[in-house]
């Protein structure tokens, strides 16, 4: 058996689940309206937004790292061209047929030999 | 999290950080029908419930970013917000109004009884909500206006099921001791 007091309580609640109101639209627009002005900008759209920052010639390259690569294998080949290593030369003979040496600086021709007899 | 309408409100927040700009329109729809009729049952106040209900809102917007739907569903983080704002606003008429001088809501559309038997319950049953200690006024609440099952107050109010139980059990027992002396004038009889 209920009780009775408890009976008039579930009355008194439910008559307060009764009386709900739909919420005005002027209450959905102010809350839609803080919600458009607190939304974090997009991140896709804020990088394409920005505006390009200028990008020199050098930065397209790739910087000085990636051009110390291309001077190191430059100086790399201007020595092989200076002073081939033993069997260069036969290889590219075999490679390439006939071969030609042509000494551009004479002198240094024979400093090399000399630093070369030891 | 496997309940569909969770998991949807949850993708819409995600949305919303991300910029979805219809996201916070469809969030609007879906979320302040439930966040104002809560505050409404509970204040029985049309502004202090829009009131709220925009304060939550607010809030729901500004923890976006950082939202963890591990954590917690939005609709529990939201019973959660408006049962803390409402027993805010119902403490500070406690301060204010005392019971005996609390205003009856007026409506032309309805006879002299039926008023008393309408509008002057839901707000004697707001008002004397204002005279419970907060934890008990927010489970009641939740129990009885909302229709939430003990095991969600419990997550919403981050205590165990039977701590929800006997806040409850005490909540109503309070509210009818704090409204005892008007029961004739609630149309109950003595």
């Amino acid at each position: 058996m209920s009780d009775p007091k408890m009976t008039d309580l579930d009355d008194l609640f439910a008559a307060g689940r009764a009386e709900t109101p739909a919420p005005s639209e002027a209450l959905m627009a102010r809350i839609r309206a803080d919600g458009q002005a607190l939304q974090p900008e997009a991140q896709g759209l804020a990088v394409a937004a920005r505006a390009p920052e200028k990008v020199s010639f050098w930065d397209m390259l790739g910087g000085w790292p990636a051009l110390s690569g291309v001077a190191a294998a430059g100086v790399a080949g201007v020595w092989l061209g200076i002073a081939p290593p033993a069997g260069i030369e036969d290889i590219a003979s075999d490679m390439f047929g006939n071969t030609a040496s042509v000494s551009f600086v004479a002198e240094y021709d024979d400093f090399l030999g000399e630093l070369s007899d030891g | 999290m496997t309940d569909p309408e969770a998991q949807t409100d949850a993708a819409l927040l995600v949305a919303y950080a991300n910029g979805d700009r219809a996201a916070a329109q469809d969030l609007t729809a879906r979320l302040v029908p439930r966040v104002f009729g809560q505050s409404f049952r509970m204040l029985q106040d049309q502004a202090e419930a829009e009131d709220i209900a925009q304060e939550a809102m607010i809030r729901l917007w500004k923890i976006a970013p950082d939202w963890e739907p591990d954590r917690a569903k939005v609709s529990t983080w939201l019973y959660r917000v408006v049962a803390n704002l409402c027993t805010d606003k119902l403490r500070g008429r406690k301060r204010h109004t005392p019971l005996d001088q609390a205003p009856d809501p007026q409506d032309p559309a309805l006879s002299a009884v039926d008023q008393l038997q309408a509008g002057a319950r839901t707000r004697a049953l707001s008002e004397a909500l204002a005279q419970l200690p907060e934890r008990q006024a927010q489970a009641v609440s939740l129990r009885h206006l909302e229709g939430c099952s003990n095991p969600e107050i419990a997550e919403i109010m981050d205590l165990s099921v039977e701590a929800v139980e006997s806040l409850v059990s005490r909540g109503k027992r309070a509210l009818t001791a704090a409204l005892a002396h008007r029961k004739a004038e609630l149309g109950f009889e003595e």
